[in-house]
């Protein structure tokens, strides 16, 4: 896959594609180092947390796959054509021309682990809520450098809410107090970009921002009330594989 | 979001790992479990329990079913590695035509598929119409019947069993409903898949359960009391057996290993499947692992194994003797059932409830059956309009990523043999004979394909999930060997034994030398037309596009 530089274009082409998506009647919206740069201004360019994009994200609900191939394609995106017909269900891909590709996921995220999406894209016109975007970006079994920036971003540039104007902290905890297997990777990854934080382009007062909601975060998760499942699922702990390995998809 | 490689850098001190990757991950839909027993399903132990197993007892008297089962084993596990080795290296959709198309040539590749697709549309016209029909519908209408003394119902059976313009309508109405099923999508359809096939399994296992806290003794009280009001008299458990004896069936014959051997043949015509996984490849999660071959392989025991397990558990609660009398014509007449294990746990319990349960849990399984092989002609249809042989608009999906149009032509074709099956076909026997040995030949043409892909394609073989040798021979070698003789023998097994009504061979030769050579034409045609167009087909074959 061809490495993209930070490039705005980017950031506008994800727009039109999510108006384009809009009046094709399907709700699509961005995630991923995209998705959090529409939200972050941090990473955006001139930032400290700005980075490439290798592609761009989005998610869509089911049922809405011919919607976003019409919009998609409006905007010079073709599609994978042998890959959407057999795996469509769950994700879709298009390249345009110069090699940037787009993956869209249907109806969840789902990688190491699944995220139910259906009742949540309706809740920014733009990108997937914030706390879904933090989810995303913390869910992965192996953290890279690009996942520590985003997150530093996202927490740096928006509150902890009970709602989803800021970082919905009510819905995260929830999310992970219904899985332990998500809990257990989250919470592995929320300590590694603590320990991270200090290397990233981040002014001190900036770090202390991320550090201080990492706190919160974390207290928020440990409070949240556990249910039968999860307690039964934490006595097997790590004997049994919590989360899936994707594959490479070159 | 993106997939790992596997390449962290060197952490040095307190600082945590960080990794690298290229592009975004993907998880593919199917799961190892969901592999496991979306293989096992083409076992169909309902289908064999109802109707193969026992009938070979009759057919093939002094067989011994456990041996039978036993010498399956190898079969299935050389078409379960052959296949499955195989598509670690190219998992990809399409199955045997992938398979062969990029290893030996795409003629052969779509001359065998042709046989695949025509052997699944008429194995959808048999299990979703006929078996459907006979065994679930009219079976389960006549022991609701018997239990709950409602006449109407017998009389509906009668109906049922008699009418093949019933057979027909009801047949349709079960394919269309698994088009349907497919037609829901991807996601629909694998949940709906697994949990009728959940329930059809769960009545199973209670007819089991049952069967195994019952002793003969009190099975055959059971039966007598049933049968006494309808009969008019008493004992007709042991006049099952006497009537079998009369009419020159041996309930209990001596051991006979001649005639275990044919019963392989009846138990392949479900227990040599378990490779289906291969025709969703792209869709298998570690797709590219020798996963795949092995939960293939896990499939295939786990079927065959828990068929003996079950067959022993009847045995010893009914009797072989009576199971055999019963299957060969024994019953009283005044019952007018066939003596599958939900009729006859139903008549033991002798609940309406139990019975109406049994039953619908019965009647679950052939929809799952005829939606799981619509989606693997589905995606060899796929494959062709991939690689141009027919027009992308095939591979149409709907808004539910459903490939309606495949499924349309699919459940239009085996419509097609469903009349052919109710209205001209005069011997069912034959006609799964027939099914087995048309898909043998695409089974046939991986094995060889196994066999040659180290000499025709040694990159691709590299890329399987093992390139291990035994005695200086490649495991994949020796898997695609074994298939190619499993076949040979079922061939000869076919022919040989006058029960499968081949003795005259010509018809089956005709039907198989036609859709060999259609596919061969088909491709010809296909390459010309798109050598008018400007594409050159064969370089399509030469690569494995991403998926």
């Amino acid at each position: 896959m061809t490495e993209q530089v930070w490039d705005p274009a980017v950031l506008e082409l994800s727009d039109e594609l999510v108006a384009r998506a809009t009046s094709e009647g399907a709700t699509l919206r961005a995630l991923g180092g995209v998705g959090i740069a529409l939200r972050c201004p941090s990473a955006r360019d001139g930032s400290g947390l700005a980075r490439r994009f290798s592609d761009v994200d989005f998610a869509v609900k089911a049922g809405e796959q011919k919607a976003t191939t019409a919009a998609m394609g409006a905007l010079g995106l073709e599609p994978a054509t042998r890959f959407n017909a057999t795996q469509g269900a769950s994700r879709l891909l298009f390249e345009r021309a110069d090699g940037l590709h787009a993956d869209v996921f249907v109806g969840r995220f789902a990688l190491c682990h699944e995220l139910p999406l259906a009742r949540r894209l309706g809740v920014d016109d733009r990108t997937l809520p914030l706390a879904d975007l933090v989810l995303t970006k913390l869910q992965v079994a192996q953290l890279n450098r690009k996942d520590v920036t985003d997150t530093a971003a996202l927490l740096l540039d928006h509150e902890l809410t009970e709602d989803d104007s800021g970082i919905n902290a009510a819905y995260l905890a929830g999310v992970l107090a219904g899985d332990w297997g998500w809990w257990r990777t989250v919470t592995e990854n929320l300590a590694t970009v603590r320990t991270m934080v200090a290397s990233l382009p981040v002014p001190p007062d900036g770090q202390a921002v991320v550090e201080r909601r990492l706190d919160e975060l974390e207290a928020r998760i440990e409070a949240a009330p556990k249910g039968a499942r999860w307690r039964l699922r934490a006595r097997i702990g790590e004997r049994r594989p919590w989360r899936v390995e994707p594959e490479a998809r070159a | 979001m993106s997939a790992p490689v596997r390449t962290p850098p060197a952490a040095t001190g307190t600082e945590p790992k960080l990794f690298t990757r290229n592009a975004t991950g993907l998880v593919r839909d199917l799961s190892g479990k969901q592999q496991i027993v979306w293989n096992w399903i083409a076992g169909a132990p309902p289908l064999g329990l109802a109707f193969g197993v026992f009938v070979g007892l009759t057919a093939f008297p002094g067989g011994n079913v456990y041996l039978g089962l036993l010498l399956t084993v190898p079969m299935a596990l050389a078409f379960c590695y052959a296949f499955g080795l195989l598509t670690s290296a190219m998992p990809r959709s399409g199955g045997d035509y992938t398979l062969v198309s990029r290893t030996i040539h795409p003629a052969i590749g779509l001359a065998g598929s042709f046989c695949m697709v025509l052997a699944q549309a008429l194995g959808i016209a048999l299990i979703g119409g006929l078996l459907f029909v006979s065994l679930g519908v009219s079976s389960s209408l006549a022991t609701l019947g018997l239990v709950s003394g409602n006449a109407t119902l017998l009389e509906w059976s009668a109906t049922v069993a008699t009418s093949k313009g019933w057979q027909f309508a009801i047949g349709a109405a079960v394919m269309i409903l698994g088009g349907g099923l497919v037609a829901l999508g991807w996601r629909a359809t694998k949940r709906l898949m697994f949990g009728l096939l959940a329930f059809s399994l769960f009545g199973l296992l209670v007819s089991v359960v049952v069967a195994l806290f019952t002793s003969r003794s009190e099975f055959a009280s059971a039966f007598d009391e049933f049968a006494a009001p309808l009969t008019g008299a008493g004992g007709a458990y042991e006049q099952t057996i006497t009537t079998a004896t009369e009419a020159g069936i041996d309930p209990s014959p001596g051991f006979s290993f001649a005639n275990s051997l044919p019963l392989v043949a009846i138990f392949s015509s479900f227990g040599i499947y378990a490779y289906i996984t291969s025709y969703v490849g792209g869709e298998l999660r570690d797709g590219s692992s020798i996963k795949t071959a092995h939960r293939m392989a896990a499939a295939a025991l786990i079927g065959i194994g828990s068929m003996a397990l079950f067959i022993a558990i009847f045995f010893r609660s009914w009797g072989s003797d009576f199971i055999t009398a019963a299957y060969g014509g024994g019953l009283p007449a005044e019952l007018g059932i066939t003596p599958t294990y939900f009729v006859l746990t139903s008549i033991q319990l002798d609940s309406t409830v139990f019975a109406a349960f049994q039953a619908v849990a019965f009647l679950a399984f052939p929809p799952v059956l005829v939606a799981y092989l619509l989606v693997m002609i589905s995606r060899i249809m796929f494959a062709w309009s991939f690689d141009g042989l027919l027009p992308a608009k095939i591979a149409t999906v709907s808004r539910h990523n459903a490939p309606v149009v495949a499924i349309a032509i699919a459940t239009g074709i085996a419509l097609l043999f469903y009349v052919w099956v109710v209205f001209a076909a005069d011997n069912i026997g034959q006609v799964i004979a027939i099914t087995t040995m048309m898909q043998l030949i695409p089974m046939a043409l991986v094995g060889l394909a196994a066999v040659l892909i180290p000499r025709l394609r040694p990159q691709l073989y590299r890329a399987a999930a093992t390139t291990r040798t035994v005695a200086g021979i490649p495991v994949l070698v020796l898997a695609g060997l074994a298939s190619i003789v499993s076949a040979a023998i079922l061939y000869f097994l076919y022919f040989d034994e006058e029960y499968f009504g081949l003795g005259d061979p010509s018809a089956f030769f005709a039907l198989a030398v036609g859709t060999v050579a259609a596919g061969v034409i088909w491709y010809l045609a296909a390459k010309a037309i798109r050598r008018r167009e400007g594409v050159d087909l064969d370089l399509v074959y030469k690569e494995l596009p991403a998926e």
